[in-house]
């Protein structure tokens, strides 16, 4: 059975963009919303199994969306990650330094390692989310992060 | 001419004039007394004579009644007068003249013969009858006479006597006189001299010592003990010299005291001025730290909205293109070029506004102790890709206790080692070095960090410039001149300090100071 990813941008471009990238995999099923209140909604009747979140949208931010769906049991362990055009790098959360050898491997250029921002920390220690993913990314990263955090669920879950 | 010397001119002189007068005076009194004693004398021995004479002669009116004859009485008469009178021992003879001036009775002279008494002077007797007179005779011997003329028989009886005899006696005295005097005036002068001496040392001292006072000697003290005037003036004098020395030593306790003083006062002036000036810095450092924190906020707003609004184009960008470039198989080599271009400078762009985030927004983060050396390491793990291009070698002495932590950023410091690791490669030459060393400073609770390289280093002029927002010398497009002041904000967000040394063609040494946590036993297990 595919993987159901819920995709949330108030750039409707961008959630088509990553609606196609995702589906060209022909690993997943793929849900999109333009705004907080919409995400909510889609969410709870779509059940994703992962979530892309925006952080800054107008109206209800990615956080607030989190913080609603976090407070439900059935997403009390979906794993989220955090898109925003504030942070440095992606990063992905496995309590210890792994994670940052995760997320640097996934980078091609050796400065852009050090930016793990403040940002991510704080979404990882308030929100739990799962992986924050500063825009810009590449499709590649993007499917890398989705594949790797599957692959983490199946483990965890096995 | 000192006063010693015109007192005893002046006294001599006069003295001399005193013993002059005194010798006139005297002589001339005693001459006249000679005169008169030996008028007296004299008269008495012609009134003698006269007597004899009267007694002849009334002895010849007696026995005979007719005047006798002249010549009769005379041989009568003289050889008993010659033996009356002409004897040895007598010092004065008197002789008988007649009226023509004939000797009737003379010494050693025949009778009837001329006198040696010129006639003028005989004449004059004649006439006056009696008294005395002085003459000189044809050998230039000059005479004394008393005369008187027997009027019977006309006779002038004249005792004569050589006026050095008349005067012998005075002579000798005024002799006698003068040698005395010269005695005393001797012996006054030689008196006077040391009177004169006595007076006057006690004033040469006072001299002496006044000369020694004036020329600023204080400490001679003067040797006159005595009771009169000048023994006064010469302990007024000490007195004054004292109270004069002791003056001008105050005076000169006044001057070192002032001296100090000024000196103390130059001193604490300095100080105050030292302490103005570092006041002054502290506040010129504090007025730019402002300064800096309002541009760092204003920046902070700019670029977090910048980078929103670029962010999500870019990201739009970004995936459009890999999704045409995975639709499009069979792209021909320009296409591809184009699409590379695109994505280099979509990412060139990110990167700017990364820098830019990365710059203004570290303020979010809640510190806790981080390990430092394990953030050097880890910084160090991400440069070395970087760094193996251009076989730089890096160097590590880490004299900071492994445990040692600052309360801080991981990432945030992560990245200052970072940043500046990477100017490090990037201003080294192939295979240069670049040095890590730390260690701690107790004193001050500071963990010391350094960097250095051996690159191009940093011009003096461009060294205050490096930290500050947007100053890059790298080319165009390959530095945002964000990492520097990210680096200067960081640090001091942690407040640490850093600092910059650097010489032209030899290298950079940046030194980090960062306050360190006390980690307890337990917890560095």
């Amino acid at each position: 059975m595919k993987k159901k990813i819920m995709v949330v941008d108030d750039e409707i471009d961008l959630t088509m963009l990553l609606e196609h990238i995702f589906l060209s995999t022909g690993l997943y099923d793929v849900v999109t919303a333009n705004s907080g209140k919409e995400a909510q909604k889609i969410a709870l009747q779509e059940k994703p199994d992962l979530i892309f979140l925006d952080f800054l949208m107008p109206e209800v931010r990615g956080d607030q969306v989190l913080q609603f769906l976090r407070s439900r049991p059935e997403f009390e362990r979906t794993p989220v990650v955090m898109m925003s055009g504030l942070g440095g790098d992606v990063y992905l959360d496995e309590h210890d330094e792994r994670g940052h050898d995760e997320s640097c491997s996934s980078q091609d250029s050796d400065e852009n390692y050090s930016r793990v921002s403040a940002f991510h920390e704080g979404m990882i220690e308030k929100y739990h989310v799962t992986a924050t993913l500063p825009k810009p990314f590449t499709s590649q990263e993007l499917k890398t992060l989705a594949e790797t955090i599957f692959r983490q669920e199946e483990a965890q879950g096995g | 001419m000192s006063v010693q010397n015109k007192f005893f001119i002046f006294v001599s002189v006069v003295f001399s004039c005193a013993i002059l007068a005194v010798l006139l005076v005297s002589s001339q009194k005693m001459y006249d007394l000679t005169d008169r004693e030996q008028e007296q004398i004299f008269s008495h021995k012609l009134e003698t004579m006269m007597f004899k004479l009267q007694e002849y002669h009334n002895d010849f009116q007696r026995a005979s009644e007719q005047p006798a004859d002249q010549q009769e009485i005379r041989q009568h008469i003289i050889p008993l007068l010659r033996q009356m009178y002409y004897w040895e021992g007598v010092s004065s003879y008197p002789m008988i003249l007649d009226s023509r001036g004939r000797i009737v009775m003379h010494p050693f002279m025949p009778e009837g013969a001329r006198a040696d008494i010129p006639g003028k002077a005989i004449q004059t007797m004649l006439r006056r009858g009696q008294g005395q007179i002085e003459y000189s005779d044809s050998d230039g011997g000059t005479y004394w006479s008393s005369f008187r003329i027997f009027p019977p028989w006309n006779w002038l009886v004249v005792f004569t006597l050589p006026i050095e005899m008349k005067y012998q006696n005075v002579v000798g005295v005024e002799k006698s006189l003068f040698l005395v005097m010269i005695v005393i005036f001797g012996l006054t002068m030689f008196v006077l001299f040391f009177l004169l001496r006595h007076l006057m040392h006690p004033v040469m001292e006072l001299i002496r010592v006044s000369q020694r006072i004036a020329q600023g000697d204080f400490d001679v003290p003067m040797e006159i003990r005595r009771a009169d005037e000048i023994g006064m003036l010469a302990t007024n004098f000490e007195i004054m010299r004292q109270a004069l020395k002791r003056k001008v030593g105050e005076l000169e306790t006044h001057k070192t005291t002032l001296m100090d003083q000024v000196q103390k006062r130059t001193e604490d002036l300095m100080l105050l001025n030292d302490d103005l000036h570092k006041t002054n810095e502290d506040l010129k450092e504090a007025q730019r730290q402002v300064i800096q924190n309002e541009k760092m906020a204003a920046i902070g707003q700019l670029s977090a909205g910048l980078a929103h609004e670029i962010k999500n184009p870019l990201t739009i960008i970004l995936l459009s293109i890999e999704s045409m470039e995975a639709q499009m198989e069979d792209l021909d080599d320009k296409t591809r070029k184009f699409i590379g271009m695109v994505k280099n400078a979509a990412d060139r762009a990110n990167k700017v506004v990364v820098e830019l985030l990365n710059f203004s927004r570290f303020s979010d983060v809640q510190f806790k102790p981080v390990i430092l050396q394990s953030v050097i390491e880890s910084a160090l793990t991400l440069v070395h890709n970087h760094a193996g291009i251009k076989n730089i070698v890096f160097e590590t002495d880490f004299r900071c206790p492994e445990w040692v932590a600052v309360n801080g950023g991981r990432t945030l410091l992560q990245q200052v080692f970072f940043n500046l690791l990477i100017n490090a490669v990037d201003a080294s030459p192939a295979g240069g070095r670049i040095r890590v060393e730390t260690f701690l400073d107790m004193s001050v609770h500071q963990a010391v960090i350094t960097l250095s390289d051996q690159g191009c280093g940093i011009a003096k002029d461009k060294l205050d410039k490096i930290f500050e927002p947007f100053y890059t010398t790298k080319e165009l497009g390959f530095g945002t001149g964000l990492g520097l002041s990210t680096v200067c904000s960081i640090v001091e967000r942690h407040q640490g300090h850093i600092e910059v040394r650097s010489e032209v063609g030899a290298g950079t040494v940046f030194l980090i100071r960062l306050p360190v946590i006390s980690v307890t036993e337990g917890e560095r297990s």
